[in-house]
C-alpha cells in the first residue's frame, strides 16, 4: 500500500468527518432553540386556540383548489396536508409532488407506487395537516 | 473510435462516485430532510437521534465517492458501497427508486469484481 495513498485517505475523512462534526454541533444548537420555542408555542396553542383545533371537513373542490407548487395540497386517503414548504426539500425534486398538488386518489396512488404504504407515517412529519377529506358517496 | 477499457471503468467510477457525492453532501447540508428515509429497524436499534445517522451516513458517502473516484481501496470501497446500496435497495422494496438502486448497486459491485491484471490484458 502506498504511504502517500493512506495520507490522502487519511486527510479526507479527516476534513469530511471535521465538516460532518461542525454540521452536527449547528443542528444540535438549532434543535434547541427549535425546542423552546415549540414549547412556547404549544403553550400559546394550549391557552388561546385550543377550542378552534378541531379538523375541518374539506371537499375535493376545496383540495383542488390547492393544485400549484405554490400552493400545494394533497390527500393521501382522506387525511389532507399543505406539502408546499416540503416542496422545495423533497429529495427527489419538486416536480414529482408538484404534478399531484390537488390531488388525492392520484396522489395516494403515485407515493404508495414510489415509497410504499408502510411510509405514509413520513406525511404527517414533511406536510401540515389541514383537514380530512369528506367522502362522496 | 477506439477507447480503452479503462476508460470505461473510468465513467463508471465517475459516474458511481457522482451519485454517492449528490447524496452524502445533500445529507451533510440537509440532514432533517433524509431522515424519514431511514428504515424504522435502524431508528429503533441506534443509541443516537436519527440527524445524525444521516450526518454520519452522508460523511461515509462522501468519503468513498473520492476513493473511488481516485482508485483508492477501490475493491473493498466498492464492495461495501455496494453492498450500502443493496441494503437501501432492499429497504426502498419493489418501487421506482428500489430498482434504480439495485441498477447502482450492480454497477458499483462492477467496481469491485474488476481485475485490474485483465484490464491491463485487454487494453493491448
Amino acid at each position: 500500500m502506498n504511504k502517500n495513498t493512506i495520507v490522502i485517505a487519511v486527510l479526507i475523512i479527516l476534513v469530511v468527518f471535521g465538516f460532518v462534526f461542525f454540521r452536527g454541533s449547528q443542528i444540535g444548537e438549532s434543535s434547541q432553540k427549535e425546542t423552546k420555542n415549540s414549547t412556547t408555542e404549544e403553550q400559546v396553542v394550549n391557552e388561546e386556540e385550543a377550542p378552534d383545533a378541531i379538523a375541518p371537513m374539506l371537499s375535493r373542490e376545496e383540495l383542488a383548489a390547492h393544485n400549484a407548487a405554490g400552493d400545494c395540497w394533497i390527500a393521501y386517503g382522506t387525511t389532507v396536508y399543505d406539502v408546499t414548504e416540503w416542496l422545495t426539500r423533497h429529495p427527489g425534486g419538486s416536480a414529482a409532488i408538484a404534478q399531484y398538488c390537488g390531488t388525492a386518489d392520484e396522489f395516494t396512488a403515485a407515493f404508495e407506487g414510489q415509497h410504499g404504504e408502510r411510509q405514509q407515517a413520513l406525511l404527517p412529519e414533511v406536510g401540515v395537516f389541514k383537514g380530512t377529506l369528506i367522502i362522496e358517496g | 473510435m477506439h477507447l480503452s477499457p479503462n476508460t470505461g471503468w473510468l465513467l463508471v467510477r465517475i459516474g458511481i462516485a457522482f451519485v454517492l457525492f449528490w447524496f452524502g453532501i445533500n445529507q451533510i447540508l440537509n440532514p432533517q430532510d433524509w431522515v424519514y428515509y431511514l428504515p424504522e429497524w435502524l431508528v429503533a436499534i441506534s443509541p443516537i437521534a436519527p440527524a445524525y445517522i444521516v450526518l454520519i451516513n452522508g460523511g461515509v458517502e462522501v468519503v468513498f465517492a473520492f476513493f473511488i473516484l481516485f482508485g483508492m481501496f477501490l475493491k473493498i470501497s466498492a464492495l461495501l458501497m455496494g453492498l450500502h446500496l443493496a441494503l437501501i435497495a432492499l429497504s426502498l422494496g419493489n418501487t421506482p427508486s428500489g430498482i434504480r438502486d439495485w441498477g447502482l448497486a450492480l454497477a458499483t459491485f462492477a467496481l469491485f469484481f474488476v481485475n485490474v491484471d485483465q484490464k491491463k490484458s485487454t487494453d493491448n
